[in-house]
C-alpha cells in the first residue's frame, strides 16, 4: 500500500494497475488504474502508446500536469492550475481550478452510481471520447487565440505597419499559456511601452524622406 | 527524494524505461531499462529482462540482467535467468538458476 512514484526520468509504455496511491512525475504512455489517489504533477505526462488518448482511473485524481485521454474516478478529480486535459472527465465531484484546461466532456453524473461505472453511461460517453483526440492535437495551441486576447495592446495608431505588431504579440503570448493570468498582468503596462514607436519612426523617416 | 517508486500492490505490464534510480517494491512484466541503480524489494517481482547501471535484488526475478556495474543478490532472493555483469555477488540464501557471464 506504499506510495508509489514514476519519476521525472521515467517513461513506462503499458499498464499500470493496481492498488495504493500514484504520483506520476514521468511520463506513461498507456493506461494507469489504480485504486487509491492518483497524482499527476506538472511534469507529468500522460498519453496512450500509439500517440491518441491513455486512460486514467482512480479513486481520487489530481492533475497538474497533460493528460492526453479520459479521466475517471469513483470520488473526485481536481484539475490544478497548469493542467491540460485532452478528454473527458467523469466523477462524482469535478474540481477545475483557474489555470486548468480541458478540452472534453464533462460529467459529474457519476455521482448517483457512487463509484459504479454503468454500461450505459459509459457507452454514452465513448463516442465522444472517440471523436475527441482527433480534434486536437495540442490544448495549448488551442488556448492562445482566447488569450491572446486579453493582453492584446490597445489599437495602435493609425500606420501602415499596424497589422504586424498584433501578430507579434500572439506569437509571444503562445508558449506562456500555463502562466496565463501573470502574462495578463504583464500585458497590461505594455502600451506604456509604444510597441509601435522604432517601427513609427522608420515609417515616418521613410515618409519624410519619400516627400 | 528522487526516483521512481513502483509500491506494493503495482502492477506495470509493458515496458519501462528510465535514467534514474528505480525501486521496485510492485509487480513489473515486461521490460526494465534502467540508466541508473535497480532495486528489488523482498515484495518486489520483475518478469523481465532487466538493463541498469547496477542491480539489488531482494525479490523476485524472472529474465536475463545486463548490468553495467555490480549486481547483488540478498538473501531470499530468487533469479532465473542469465547475469552479464563485471561484478556478481551472491549471498547465503540467494536462489540462482542462470548463467553468469563476468566478462568486461
Amino acid at each position: 500500500m506504499s506510495g508509489s512514484r514514476i519519476g521525472r526520468g521515467t517513461v513506462i509504455r503499458g499498464a499500470v494497475r493496481g492498488e495504493g496511491d500514484l504520483e506520476i512525475e514521468g511520463r506513461v504512455e498507456g493506461i494507469v488504474e489504480v485504486e487509491g489517489e492518483l497524482g499527476v504533477s506538472a511534469s507529468g505526462r500522460v498519453v496512450s502508446s500509439d500517440g491518441g488518448a491513455g486512460t486514467l482511473s482512480a479513486r481520487r485524481i489530481s492533475v497538474s500536469g497533460a493528460v492526453a485521454g479520459d479521466l475517471s474516478a469513483q470520488e473526485a478529480i481536481v484539475l490544478e492550475e497548469g493542467a491540460r486535459v485532452l478528454g473527458n472527465l467523469r466523477a462524482p465531484s469535478i474540481g477545475i481550478r483557474p489555470g486548468g484546461l480541458v478540452k472534453g466532456h464533462v460529467s459529474t453524473e457519476g455521482a448517483a452510481a457512487h463509484g459504479g461505472r454503468t454500461q450505459a453511461r459509459s457507452a454514452a460517453v465513448s463516442p465522444k471520447a472517440a471523436s475527441a483526440p482527433a480534434r486536437a492535437a495540442a490544448p495549448e495551441r488551442a488556448a492562445p487565440p482566447v488569450r491572446a486576447a486579453a493582453p492584446a495592446r490597445p489599437a495602435p495608431p493609425p500606420s501602415r505597419q499596424a497589422p504586424r505588431p498584433p501578430t507579434r504579440a500572439a506569437a509571444r503570448v503562445e508558449p506562456a499559456v500555463e502562466q496565463a493570468a501573470p502574462v495578463a498582468r504583464k500585458g497590461a503596462p505594455a502600451p506604456v511601452m509604444p510597441a509601435l514607436k522604432k517601427g513609427a519612426k522608420g515609417a515616418m523617416k521613410k515618409q519624410k524622406g519619400a516627400r | 527524494m528522487a526516483g521512481t517508486i513502483i509500491g506494493q500492490g503495482i502492477v506495470i505490464e509493458g515496458e519501462v524505461t528510465s535514467d534514474e534510480a528505480v525501486i521496485v517494491a510492485g509487480t513489473v512484466r515486461g521490460k526494465l531499462t534502467v540508466d541508473g541503480p535497480v532495486t528489488i524489494e523482498a515484495s518486489g517481482v520483475v518478469e523481465a529482462d532487466i538493463g541498469a547501471t547496477s542491480l539489488s535484488n531482494g525479490g523476485s526475478i524472472t529474465g536475463n540482467v545486463v548490468v553495467g556495474d555490480r549486481v547483488d543478490l540478498l538473501s531470499g532472493s530468487r533469479l532465473v535467468g542469465d547475469v552479464k555483469s563485471a561484478r556478481v555477488t551472491i549471498a547465503d540464501g540467494a536462489m540462482f538458476k542462470g548463467n553468469v557471464d563476468m566478462d568486461s
